[in-house]
């Protein structure tokens, strides 16, 4: 379980510029303590139920405008989740992931090298 | 205390309007003593258009003077994502700052202020007074300004991809008019409603540059957002005037916004691509400013304010609903079928790809 890949994407995109970014944090190109680092916040952020929760009780639709939306996809093993939330509204679980990934440089569009 | 006081000028209980005078700041509290002073009529005059408008009649015209200055407060984040702890650092009436963010966030309320009343007679963003305010600071290095439902929020830019975002007062005019939309006609965020609220923004954020600047509509830039990115302050995030033109860098690539519907780019990033698609109507919009010419804010300002607040523009509206209602506007306004200025309006539709 320990050695499980772990993989995760996040795509911003919104915002006032409109921009999306991508940044991607495999556990597999992480020196052994910080891949233990995601592996917890990915388990604590436990995108799989969160993904239940959210479709059982989506959030209000929010008033505001030009927020950021972070689709969020989660590879663990063979398992992949996806969950898109916007800031403003991010579930409390899942902001310690999202920081985290945040600090990646960014990756190039998915399917191009290095992506 | 005083960032939860809510619009003076709304009809007050009494112990709110008390708690102002005593422990407002002497802005609020002289505010709230010439309200108190004031004609009781002009109170019931705004109660009594609210409900009209809501019942789909013709507001009564006030006839009164009051309306027509903003309450702006601006509060300093101080690089914290916490506006509930934000620190006010200029109220109305103060003098500039000089912070930058500041005096620009201070400014760009006013300008926006400014042209709703002036020219539209909206007295801020509920049309009826509301405090205006302005968060600066947000963040470390935030890369965005927005509207969270009450108040404006903006970033600081991190320096490398994007300037301060109050450096154009059309992002200032952009973020307010998403309140002026939520308090009309509520268009949902997502696709083509939401590219909708989008162009809106950037409409009236145009407009409040050209306002401020005095500009007839062929001599505007039609910039959203100009010299906000890093390194290349001629270059913007969007044009209205040629979508897909506003930047192209090495840093954030090439402008996709396309300006007409055979460019409509179906996603889910962004909620439906509304920061995108909003080009079409965007270049809707110049076109018919352009097409009437003199100051778009005019006749092609009014004629989209009038559809914004037309009760049959629903918020699930589609750009194809937007422009038919947009024909309407125009001939309520006295140009029937067949005037130019109505077929300035239905040929800007169809240059878009738009058949109305």
């Amino acid at each position: 379980m320990e050695d499980a890949p772990v993989r995760v994407e996040v795509e911003r995109s919104g915002g006032f510029a409109g921009m999306v970014t991508r940044r991607v944090l495999d556990a597999a190109d992480l020196a052994p303590e910080e891949a233990g680092e995601l592996r917890r916040l990915v388990a604590d952020a436990d995108v799989a139920g969160l993904t239940q929760r959210l479709a059982e009780a989506p959030p209000a639709a929010g008033r505001g405008a030009d927020r950021f939306q972070y689709d969020v996809t989660v590879h663990q093993g063979e398992q992949v989740h996806h969950v898109t939330v916007r800031d403003g509204s991010v579930p409390a679980e899942l902001q310690p992931l999202l920081a985290r990934v945040a600090k990646a440089p960014p990756a190039p569009p998915a399917g191009q090298p290095g992506g | 205390m005083a960032r939860h006081l809510h619009s003076i000028a709304c009809i007050l209980p009494p112990d709110i309007l008390e708690r102002v005078i005593l422990q407002g700041t002497p802005e609020q509290r002289e505010k709230a003593l010439r309200t108190l002073s004031t004609d009781n009529a002009l109170r019931s005059i705004r109660a009594q258009n609210a409900v009209i408008r809501a019942t789909g009649g013709t507001p009564l015209d006030p006839h009164v003077a009051e309306g027509g200055t903003p309450l702006r407060t601006i509060f300093d984040c101080a690089h914290t994502q916490d506006p509930a702890r934000a620190k006010i650092v200029r109220n109305e009436g103060d003098g500039a700052t000089g912070d930058a963010s500041t005096d620009e966030a201070y400014d760009g309320l006013g300008d926006t202020y400014k042209l709703y009343w002036d020219v539209y007679q909206r007295d801020s963003i509920d049309d009826r007074g509301l405090p205006l305010k302005g968060y600066v600071h947000y963040g470390d290095g935030y890369d965005n300004a927005f509207w969270d439902g009450q108040e404006m929020i903006f970033g600081d830019g991190d320096g490398e991809l994007f300037n301060r975002f109050t450096v154009s007062v059309d992002i200032v005019g952009h973020e307010l008019t998403h309140g002026v939309t939520e308090n009309e006609a509520q268009l949902a965020y997502y696709q083509q409603s939401g590219a909708l609220n989008e162009s809106i923004s950037d409409v009236f954020g145009s407009l409040v540059k050209q306002y401020a600047l005095g500009q007839k509509a062929d001599d505007a830039d039609w910039l959203i957002g100009a010299g906000l990115i890093a390194g290349y302050p001629s270059q913007a995030l969007r044009s209205m005037k040629a979508p897909g033109t506003a930047y192209d860098n090495p840093k954030l690539g090439k402008d996709r916004q396309p300006g007409t519907m055979s460019g409509y780019v179906r996603t889910t990033s962004d909620n439906g691509g509304v920061h995108t698609n909003s080009g079409i109507p965007n270049h809707a919009f110049y076109l018919v400013s352009t097409n009437i010419g003199g100051n778009a804010w005019e006749l092609a300002g009014r004629i989209w304010y009038e559809t914004l607040r037309d009760p049959r523009l629903k918020p699930t509206a589609q750009f194809k609903t937007f422009a038919r209602l947009t024909l309407r506007a125009v001939q309520r306004l006295g140009y029937a079928q067949g005037s130019p200025e109505f077929q300035a309006v239905q040929d800007a539709w169809g240059q878009v790809g738009i058949t109305v």
